[in-house]
């Protein structure tokens, strides 16, 4: 205890998000620097609305991944909500309820998925790869042959709009992250999601309705997908076949760099969402920097993999210091 | 109507044409100083340059004349324009594109001293707008002069983004796209440089097989990712096939673009159905995957009288040379080539001069077979050589 400053680094790097937070921080002098244009005002403004919907989704994917479950339907589940609440619009539904149906859409797919694997049984892991696939061919039947887009301006205001000059996206994730990270770190519920990832049958013998807090984490999944999608559909006004195919994948390296385990019982809201920002920031500096389009994924492939061999390498640290003192 | 095909291409002006004496005319008119640097450096142009040169330059009619090309390159003032280009995937047809548009900048830098700045991005996630918007944004910031746009979305999904390009002065031109579906004047981008995918593609893919066949026989389809394309393909595929009801689509699955897929669709239909006499892939990658399968599967490929005809379309390189070894049939060349040599033409002349493009701009195309196929070929040869900017 004689060395106060050791003991404080080791305490700090313990705060759940601190090496994605230095990454962040890093990544913003290097692209300032390397990247001029990148600190104009408009410029971060396009950042953070580009990361929203990966923050959003990735919420919902930290909360399935503490509990130790995975969702790959996510994406699709984004399509789906967004092909129902354009449609929803068009046939003349007051926005709000079109809205609201939107978000249920998505509520219901990760009903589906919980129902078929807490009830049913299914692995998880089997049963969205299942929704992935019926959910993407509903999205298909819905705007192959006819256009799903709606030019109604409150509907565009989601994504497109700011409130005081932030973007109101932006708002919507920061009020979705607040909730969702007090809930997950504070309440007995999140606790719960927690003590089901590290060990399920002592928290069952603890008193935990395993299966419950199991259900619960996909329907906030879906309801996360179902937000993020309606949010795409409003920035790109419509919505298209393919829409959110890929983003699973996105989702869960957010929540990995942001220090969630995929083995469960590790992660938290503000880890996710910082990851999301640097894969916005990673890729929107790449692109101010006009690198070669191949060497852009490879990039972003080592980036991937060294930000998450550092943040192990951060807990080894740590916990050799815990040891040590 | 049954001689669509041939009326197309004769009725068409040549644009390669006009070029050709444009460079002749011009090379002519700067004389032996450009024709020294337009034969140093390895550029389409010097073969041009060199017809002018030995054959009667006198009588031929150029593309402008000195005084003119001046006044040109005196507004260029030896500017850089800063281009963006991308596409929903990279894939060898948008190497193409890429490379027509490679031509068409060397030209205008030997002819008018303009510089070029090229940025190409293609979206991590095959057909991801968001990405494609996300590229724009960072494109916009950095003031590029032009954003060369082709998405798997409508119109409609990228306006919002157009409208803030504009705002911020960069100019935006789709290419690829068919236009034919939407109402142009709802699009805010300058310009569409592309072609029909009704009339000019699908429709032209069901005329050919028609008229192979006698108008007689049974065919399967594959098809691409659902969207746009796909939508227009079938569209004149069927205005096609509604004249020849003996015609009959007997199959379809979905290959998603991709030649893996693709062949193992046309394996599984033929297999279940081997006496079909023809299969139309909505794109080449997926028609050279049918081809395989007939392959694979001992069937025989058409010969001009019998076996199973497989036709695709974009007009690749390789779908031509198989097209020359006899294995694919025939495929709708959709321009290319042509299309990214328009493309900076459009873009060329609105950003020095302020000229105003057709708001759509449809290219030349064409039904390649075995009995066509060397010059589409030879074109595309020549693209791909021409280096990168």
């Amino acid at each position: 205890m004689n060395n106060n400053t050791k003991f404080d680094l080791g305490a700090l790097l313990n705060i759940e998000g601190a090496t994605v937070f230095f990454a962040v921080a890093v990544l913003i002098l290097f692209s300032s620097i390397f990247a001029p244009s990148f600190l104009t005002p408009e410029n971060i403004s396009n950042v953070l609305v580009q990361s929203v919907f990966v923050v959003i989704l990735g919420i919902g994917m930290t909360y399935v991944l503490i509990s130790g479950g995975i969702d790959l339907s996510v994406g699709s589940a984004m399509g789906l909500a967004a092909a129902v609440c354009v449609y929803c619009i068009n046939a003349g539904l007051p926005l709000p309820l079109a809205l609201l149906i939107g978000l249920a859409t998505g509520a219901a797919a990760g009903f589906v998925n919980a129902y078929l694997i807490v009830v049913l049984g299914f692995a998880d892991f089997i049963a969205t790869l299942g929704t992935l696939s019926l959910m993407r061919g509903i999205v298909e039947v819905m705007t192959a042959s006819t256009r799903l887009n709606s030019k109604n301006p409150e509907f565009m205001f989601l994504a497109g709009g700011s409130l005081g000059g932030i973007p109101f996206a932006v708002i919507v994730a920061l009020v979705v992250a607040i909730v969702a990270g007090v809930i997950l770190a504070r309440t007995t519920m999140g606790r719960a999601v927690y003590g089901v990832g590290l060990n399920p049958k002592s928290s069952f013998l603890a008193g935990v309705l395993v299966n419950r807090v199991r259900f619960s984490v996909f329907v906030v999944s879906g309801l996360c997908a179902g937000l993020s999608g309606i949010l795409l559909a409003s920035r790109l006004s419509s919505v298209h076949p393919a829409m959110g195919t890929g983003y699973e994948l996105t989702a869960i390296a957010a929540a990995a760099l942001g220090g969630a385990s995929l083995s469960g019982g590790r992660g938290s809201v503000l880890g996710t969402a910082l990851g999301a920002l640097f894969l916005a920031i990673l890729q929107n500096t790449l692109s101010l920097m006009s690198v070669n389009a191949f060497w852009f994924q490879i990039i972003t492939g080592v980036i991937i993999v060294l930000a998450v061999l550092m943040d192990g390498g951060v807990r080894r640290f740590v916990a050799q210091r815990a040891r040590a003192a | 109507m049954a001689d669509r095909e041939e009326t197309m291409d004769k009725g068409g002006i040549s644009r390669r044409q006009i070029f050709g004496t444009a460079f002749a005319g011009a090379a002519t008119a700067a004389g032996t100083a450009m024709l020294g640097s337009l034969g140093s450096a390895a550029m389409p142009g010097r073969a041009f340059a060199q017809d002018a040169a030995s054959g009667g330059a006198s009588t031929s009619i150029a593309w402008g004349d000195e005084a003119w090309r001046k006044v040109v390159a005196d507004k260029v003032a030896g500017r850089t324009l800063k281009i963006g280009f991308t596409g929903p995937a990279a894939s060898e047809f948008y190497d193409e594109i890429e490379h027509g548009a490679f031509a068409q900048m060397h030209a205008y830098s030997d002819l008018f001293g303009v510089k070029w700045d090229w940025t190409y991005a293609s979206p991590q996630e095959h057909q991801d707008i968001n990405d494609q918007v996300n590229t724009i944004e960072a494109w916009v910031t950095n003031k590029f002069d032009a954003v060369l746009v082709c998405t798997a979305g409508d119109f409609e999904s990228m306006q919002n983004v157009y409208a803030r390009a504009e705002t911020a002065g960069t100019r935006v031109f789709q290419f690829n796209m068919p236009a034919e579906l939407w109402d142009e004047n709802q699009n805010r981008a300058i310009s569409n440089i592309g072609y029909n995918n009704v009339m000019q593609a699908g429709y032209l893919a069901g005329r050919y097989i028609a008229k192979q066949l006698g108008g007689k026989g049974k065919m399967i389809l594959i098809w691409g990712l659902p969207g746009h394309w796909s939508t227009a393909r079938r569209k004149g595929l069927d205005i096609a096939l509604a004249e020849f009801p003996d015609l009959k689509i007997v199959g379809e699955q979905r290959g998603d673009y991709v030649r893996d897929k693709a062949l193992n669709a046309a394996m599984n239909l033929l297999q279940r159905d081997p006496d079909i006499n023809a299969i139309y892939g909505e794109n080449e990658e997926m028609a050279l995957g049918a081809s395989q399968a007939i392959q694979a599967l001992g069937l025989k490929a058409w010969d001009g009288k019998e076996g199973i005809i497989t036709i695709g379309a974009d007009g690749l390189k390789s779908g031509f040379e198989s097209i020359q070894q006899g294995q694919m049939t025939a495929t709708v060349s959709v321009g290319a080539v042509d299309q990214g040599r328009q493309s900076i033409e459009a873009i060329f002349w609105n950003l020095i001069f302020g000229q105003v493009p057709p708001k759509v701009f449809n290219v030349r195309t064409q039904v390649v077979d075995k009995t066509n196929v060397d010059e589409p070929l030879a074109y595309v040869n020549w693209a791909l050589s021409v280096p990168k900017i």
